[in-house]
């Protein structure tokens, strides 16, 4: 069997590990358009910031594809596919044959589409080749701006901070972090990121970049204007799907999959960032761009490649985020959709409640008494331990017993016991 | 197959020994906030559990560390976080379901069980073997079975 990956990140190398260890005889290619063995793609904010060094980035050593017997095609991109004779083309000519494709793309930074936005020092953090760039220009004390409040924003700020910078962060919304948390949350969160430092600018865009030569000055609507020798652009991602474009297997974002993570497309599958799964809180096709589900993900395409039919449980969103001084853990959807004129009644219930004394906020959203979307932010020092039995019974219905618990920050290893008994 | 932590549940009388070595082994003090398992106690039911890592064959906390922080001891099979690589992110928190990883507050880092090498504090201290250091018999098996099943009816029943 010829399996071919397309993708040398989270999704596409768990993929090959899966692959390997149902196949041992089966030829495995991987190709990759950055140039680099496998790097936690989640470091490089901290390699940014000094605090994890570049070694420490890599994930599998340059060992590991000789050892596994994994072809790798590294700094080359796929450029296309003929799904009828089940060929990749390479960027250098070569055409790639396969029995079984995964589509393991990821996704790419969505940049801003304002004059001045093609200047020098003007980045997205997306990649290692990005981190190094911003690295190598930032020096302590030099001005930079971080436009979005999305998780890459902050992580893009606590990067800059630890290498030293002035930083601020311009925000469209009125809050930040508005895909993981709602305005309660968030106030702590921002509150998080200013005690460290970072100046939070909400409400406002980016309608210029101005400098000679290179980036010098950030103009924002409200007139205001910065002063910035880098700006770090993280207003989101979008899944890098052309390479089906021209299929059917193309979603409403992504690439659409079944439960077994197949596309439209025969023999080729989808896992990560690029792929568009069932949303087990949401009860609809989402991306979720995210790690864990990434990794999981693609080690269920690649099982399934080598002939398993093992069946995807679905995906969540899922965050773990440390700032400064408070941690958050979200997952499952923290903000149900409002009501308007067209549904007038949702199903939804918000239980929520902050001990402003104990810097700890805690909320949960069910659907009926089905537990659909789960908050915890408090201090660092707090223990969250619970928090991940809790996450695992999103989609599922919980005794209110367990829901107090929680909303009081006090869900210990003891209450996990009186869950239902978790079946999966 | 490995040596691992055996509980056997109708044997542990809640006299948080093992909690108390644990924790002076790993940080020198008597500060069961410190430990790497903890005794869950029923009360009501007169029911006594110590909770640890399970050690899982596919961990999800293994799978998750976006910094490859975690990994298998080849020697004790143990699941170990190397604190070298950890950039204390708590992914492994919030995908144990278990409760088997936790953040140890005087540490400042994410910490679990590792087996210590293969000579468990614990099971040292613990009066009644409750815990046991031992490759899981037939019977073992079993037995844990038989207290997956005990926790399930009483899950049902306060649940
Ligand atoms: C700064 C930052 C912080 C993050 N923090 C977190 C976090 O805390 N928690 C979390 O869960 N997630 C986090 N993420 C998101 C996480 O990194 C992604 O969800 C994960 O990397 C997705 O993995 P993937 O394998 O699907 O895709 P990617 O990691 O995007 O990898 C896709 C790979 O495919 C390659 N590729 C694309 N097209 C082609 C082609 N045509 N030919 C050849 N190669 C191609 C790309 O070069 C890339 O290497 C963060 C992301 C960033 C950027
Ligand atoms: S806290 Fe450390 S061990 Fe846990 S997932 Fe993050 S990096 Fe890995």
């Amino acid at each position: 069997m010829r399996y071919v990956v397309i993708g040398n990140s989270a999704a596409g190398v768990s993929a090959a590990r899966a692959i390997r260890a149902a196949d041992p005889d089966g030829s495995i290619s991987i190709i990759g358009e950055e140039p680099y063995p496998y790097y936690g793609r989640v470091l490089t904010s901290y390699y940014l910031g000094g605090r994890v060094n570049r070694e420490a980035l890599f994930l599998a050593e340059e060992d590991w594809y000789r050892r596994e017997r994994v072809e790798a095609y590294l700094g080359v991109k796929a450029w296309g596919l003929d799904v009828d004779r089940r060929e990749v083309l390479l960027e250098d000519g070569r055409w790639l044959p396969y029995d079984r494709l995964l589509v393991a793309t990821g996704a790419r930074p969505q940049m801003i589409d304002v004059p001045g936005k093609d200047l020098p020092g003007v980045f997205p953090l997306r990649t290692l080749d990005h981190a190094q760039a911003i690295r190598a220009l930032i020096r302590p004390g030099d001005p930079a701006v971080v436009v979005g409040g999305g998780l890459v924003g902050v992580k893009a700020a606590e990067g800059l901070l630890g290498a030293g910078a002035k930083v601020t962060m311009v925000v469209s919304s009125p809050q930040v972090l508005s895909q993981i948390l709602d305005a309660e949350g968030a106030e702590m969160a921002q509150a998080a990121l200013e005690r460290e430092g970072v100046q939070v600018l909400l409400g406002d865009d980016v309608v210029a970049i101005e400098g000679t030569g290179r980036a010098e000055r950030v103009i924002l609507r409200s007139g205001k204007a910065l002063a910035a020798k880098v700006v770090v652009v993280g207003k989101g991602v979008q899944p890098n799907r052309d390479i089906l474009l021209a299929t059917e297997a193309i979603g409403r974002r992504g690439i659409a999959v079944n439960q077994f993570l197949e596309t439209a497309v025969p023999a080729v599958y989808a896992a990560g960032d690029v792929a568009e799964t069932w949303d087990r809180a949401w009860q609809a096709s989402r991306v979720n761009a995210l790690w864990g589900n990434a990794v999981e993900q693609g080690r269920i395409a690649g099982a399934n490649m080598a002939g398993a039919s093992l069946s995807y449980p679905g995906s969540l969103a899922m965050n773990s985020l440390v700032l400064g001084d408070l941690g958050i853990i979200t997952g499952g959807m923290v903000r149900p959709p409002q009501p308007d004129q067209s549904q007038p009644e949702l199903p939804y219930r918000v239980l929520s409640r902050k001990d402003s004394r104990r810097q700890l906020y805690r909320k949960v959203v069910l659907r009926g008494n089905q537990l659909v979307g789960v908050a915890a932010v408090g201090p660092r020092g707090e223990s969250p331990a619970g928090v991940g039995t809790l996450l695992k019974y999103i989609g599922k219905e919980l005794g209110s017993p367990l829901l107090e618990a929680f909303l009081l920050g006090r869900l210990s290893i003891a209450q996990w016991l009186r869950l239902p008994a978790w079946a999966d | 197959m490995a040596k691992t932590l055996v509980v056997n549940q109708e044997k542990c009388i809640a006299c948080r020994r093992c909690e108390l070595a644990c924790a002076f082994k790993k940080v020198g003090e008597f500060n069961p906030a410190a430990a790497r398992l903890s005794v869950a106690v029923f009360l009501e039911d007169d029911v006594y559990l110590p909770i640890v890592c399970q050690h899982c064959d596919e961990p999800f906390c293994m799978e998750i560390c976006p910094a490859g922080a975690i990994y298998r001891d080849v020697q004790t099979q143990a699941v170990k976080i190397n604190s070298d690589r950890c950039i204390g992110c708590r992914m492994c928190i919030m995908a144990c379901p278990f409760g088997g990883v936790d953040y140890s507050v005087s540490e400042q880092q994410v910490v679990k069980c590792d087996l210590c090498d293969g000579e468990p504090e614990c099971v040292l201290f613990c009066p009644t073997q409750a815990l046991e250091y031992k490759e899981p018999t037939e019977l073992g098996l079993a037995k844990r079975k038989k207290v997956a099943r005990r926790m399930k009816e009483l899950m049902r029943e306060v649940g």
